[in-house]
């Protein structure tokens, strides 16, 4: 790593605790290990916060990663990563949100902000030119997130356009589904939100004024209109993506019988006319939008129920609002994917936790009188701005279902688990991986839960390659393996997952070359990706994980699908990890990394302190 | 030709805010990313279903031309292009204030304001969008 060549150089570290802050010279060594983003943000949690830290205790850090590509016009780059210890789920935590964030840090000379210890009132932090800021945002406490950054951008017109990111009131009530939104967009899973709800900073922005400079320009346009040039010719994304966004899969799930319906009973959504590719662009979209940098623009302006107009919502969000509480009307979705953005409530999490309830009612295990006397049942998407609201700001039932469906299952007092769908206290995202083996092992041993995507995306490669028997476990350890490794990597750079559909490691190892001048190929770069993975593993098996925590609830274990084609399928959860940990150079008894693999990936310390630990328990059995 | 009448020609409903334009620009002109330095501008808040272009509209009486004391900025001839001239410039952002358009930029530290000189007939945020909602006119 050069500073001037993709990299800054520089780590911004502010205190919260004392109002102080440093400028550090970011560890070369760290960056050629790491790259950025994901990776470097691992690591660097992994130096700075112990693993038995409380995640909304003042010991908690947030730290905020760009990437080598971000700020330059490799395609769909402009982003940036949080990286903290989840109130959701007690383990390593990274989030990615797009958006201008990173690209201001960069432009203000930081590859990285690390956030630490607690304000004792509202503050918000501001980086003007490079220079840093407290002040109070006792005016802004309360305010929803698009309140909070249209007062904060008028307030703040004298420096300049600033770019935020910002807590709702569900960050404010320590909701463990809480995220940060940035603009329109949200760095949504696993409550980061909350962490900075605890640090009582309600929001950050950050204006750089200094330019994004590369190693070799020329060198790096060719690549970049390389990129382009791929982008352009996949029809998947320029036709399908671009035109229908992320939703465009809701039709393909669905007919494979794995679009979870009805808090997962079915995997066939009978009313699924409403959410399907062409009805959601004739209804809903009003306008096409992309993230900077992004030449596919696979977000959209909808409008919805009331009036209201959201960006998005993607796949996600219509099936969390949509099949997973049986509700069709995608005006309804729109809704209550805008309150989300507005209160700050990660959509996956706050619908998937809604639909636990749904099925709790439709079995009589919940009165209505503990549901405040609402109607909380399938299909009935009046209920759900109501209950955002109560759970954003712990209302009444919106309290016990505020943290999400883990907390919500035994605040409820119902002590059948086996519906109450998570992954190490995470929602699961919305592919049913009863009808696609592999999916299991991206939501049962994932980094940080029950993630759909983290542990690599292989719902394309199960549904659409023609490579793969999608009810067989033959071969998907390695699958999760490959998908796992590119995707750390583009986490890393920070490059979005869809661009990397056209631009695999390939382009990403000529486009690092040329921006940093140093050698990149395809083999070192999936060792980033690697080390990555084994970094993140490591962390969570300090904290406590280990094998028996890489499973899914009993639902997908026991429970074979009824109908759709996918009737009859089961999870067979053992044969897929003992495959999975075999890949990944793991021990099949305990999940961990192996002492071998871990010096292998030049991580010699993180062995040693894996080795100390096991040692510890078992002297104390 | 008419004040107001583009030689860049915008969409709006094409246009997804993605700000490679602006980038593109700021590579040509400056050799760096960053979009502060660009010849031109989409303004996609507070709504972002009706983005704007901010870019040199090529005026028959430029309002730049006019407001310019020290007569700093000079007019192609047959078009209405404009290029400031650096040495005669004394950075009084006059021009910057007069444009209509918001078209001329000058950013923090520079020496003299920077507008759109369509890349001599061949502007690279044309070729670089990627849905053709910047159009050059005929």
């Amino acid at each position: 790593m050069r500073p001037g060549a993709a990299y800054t150089g520089r780590l911004l570290r502010v205190d919260l605790s004392t109002g102080e802050w440093a400028v550090e010279p970011l560890d070369g060594a760290l960056a050629d290990q790491c790259l950025g983003g994901r990776a470097l943000g691992a690591r660097l949690l992994y130096d700075e916060v112990h693993p038995a830290t409380d995640p909304l205790g003042t010991a908690n850090k947030l730290i905020f990663t760009t990437g080598p590509l971000v700020g330059t016009l490799a395609p769909s780059t402009a982003r940036w990563c949080v990286s903290t210890k989840s109130p959701q789920t007690g383990i390593y935590l990274f989030s990615i949100c797009s958006g201008n964030l990173g690209v201001e840090l960069k432009k203000s000379g930081f590859d990285v902000l690390v956030v630490e210890g607690r304000s004792e009132t509202p503050v918000y932090l501001r980086i003007t030119n490079g220079r840093p800021t407290l002040s109070s945002s006792a005016h802004l406490w309360g305010l929803d997130t698009f309140s909070t950054q249209e007062v904060l951008q008028q307030e703040l017109k004298r420096f300049g356009t600033h770019s935020l990111a910002c807590i709702g009131p569900a960050g404010e009530q320590l909701s463990k589904m809480a995220c940060i939104i940035s603009g329109r967009r949200a760095a949504g899973r696993g409550g980061p939100g909350a962490v900075m709800g605890a640090k009582n900073l309600k929001a950050i922005a950050v204006r750089g004024i200094g330019d994004v400079t590369v190693a070799d320009l020329a060198g790096f346009m060719t690549c970049v209109n390389e990129a382009r040039r791929r982008i352009d010719a996949a029809p998947f994304l320029r036709q399908a993506l671009s035109r229908y966004g992320s939703a465009v899969s809701v039709g393909l799930v669905n007919e494979r019988g794995m679009l979870p319906t009805r808090n997962w009973q079915s995997g066939v959504f009978a009313d699924a006319q409403g959410i399907l590719p062409q009805s959601f662009r004739e209804n809903a979209v009003i306008k096409d939008l992309a993230c900077p940098t992004c030449p596919i623009g696979c977000s959209k302006l909808c409008a919805g129920t009331d009036g209201s107009v959201s960006e998005g919502p993607e796949y996600e969000t219509i099936y969390a609002f949509g099949s997973a509480c049986g509700i069709g009307d995608i005006g309804r979705i729109v809704q209550a994917d805008l309150l989300c953005d507005q209160l700050g409530l990660d959509t996956i999490a706050a619908g998937v936790t809604i639909a636990f309830v749904m099925e709790c009612f439709q079995k009589g295990l919940v009165t209505s009188e503990q549901l405040d006397g609402l109607p909380v049942e399938f299909g009935r998407g009046e209920v759900l701005p109501v209950l955002l609201r109560k759970m954003a700001l712990r209302e009444g039932i919106g309290d016990l279902l505020a943290d999400g469906v883990l907390l919500a299952q035994q605040r409820l007092a119902v002590s059948d688990d086996s519906f109450a769908m998570h992954a190490k206290g995470m929602e699961l995202g919305g592919y049913d991986p009863r009808g696609a083996k592999s999916q299991a092992l991206v939501f049962g041993a994932g980094p940080r839960g029950g993630c759909h995507h983290a542990n690599g995306y292989v719902i394309t490669a199960e549904l659409a390659s023609g490579l793969y028997d999608r009810f067989s476990v033959n071969g998907k350890g390695g699958l999760v393996r490959g998908a796992r490794d590119l995707r750390t990597v583009l986490d890393s750079t920070i490059t979005c997952a869809f661009a990397g559909i056209a631009n695999g490691l390939d382009i990403t190892a000529e486009l690092l070359a040329a921006a940093t001048g140093d050698d990149w190929d395809m083999t070192r770069l999936v060792e980033v990706g690697e080390r990555c993975s084994n970094l993140e593993r490591a962390y969570n098996g300090l904290i406590g994980i280990r094998r028996e925590h890489d499973t899914l609830p009993g639902r997908l274990l026991h429970e074979p699908l009824l109908e759709g084609a996918s009737s009859g399928q089961i999870v067979e959860m053992d044969a897929l990890l003992d495959d999975f940990y075999a890949t990944c150079g793991w021990d099949i008894v305990s999940g961990l990394p192996t002492e071998e693999k871990l010096r292998e990936l030049g991580l010699a310390d993180v062995a040693d302190d894996l080795a100390e630990q096991v040692a510890d328990s078992s002297l104390r059995a | 030709m008419s004040i107001g009448e583009r030689i860049l020609v915008f969409d709006p409903c094409k246009c997804t805010s993605c700000s490679i334009c602006e980038l593109t620009c700021s590579v040509a002109k400056e050799r760096a990313f960053n979009s502060n330095k660009a010849r031109l501008k989409v303004i996609s808040e507070p709504d972002p279903a009706n983005p704007d272009l901010l870019s040199c509209h090529m005026c028959d009486r430029p309002a730049c031309v006019a407001a310019c004391p020290t007569r700093a900025i000079e007019i192609g001839e047959g078009v209405g292009m404009v290029w400031i001239v650096k040495q005669d410039c004394t950075a009084c952002r006059r021009c910057v204030s007069a444009c209509p358009f918001g078209a001329i930029n000058m950013w923090e530290g520079m020496l003299s304001p920077v507008v759109c000189d369509f890349c001599a007939g061949q502007p690279k945020c044309v070729q670089a969008c990627p849905w053709a909602a910047l159009q050059q006119s005929d």
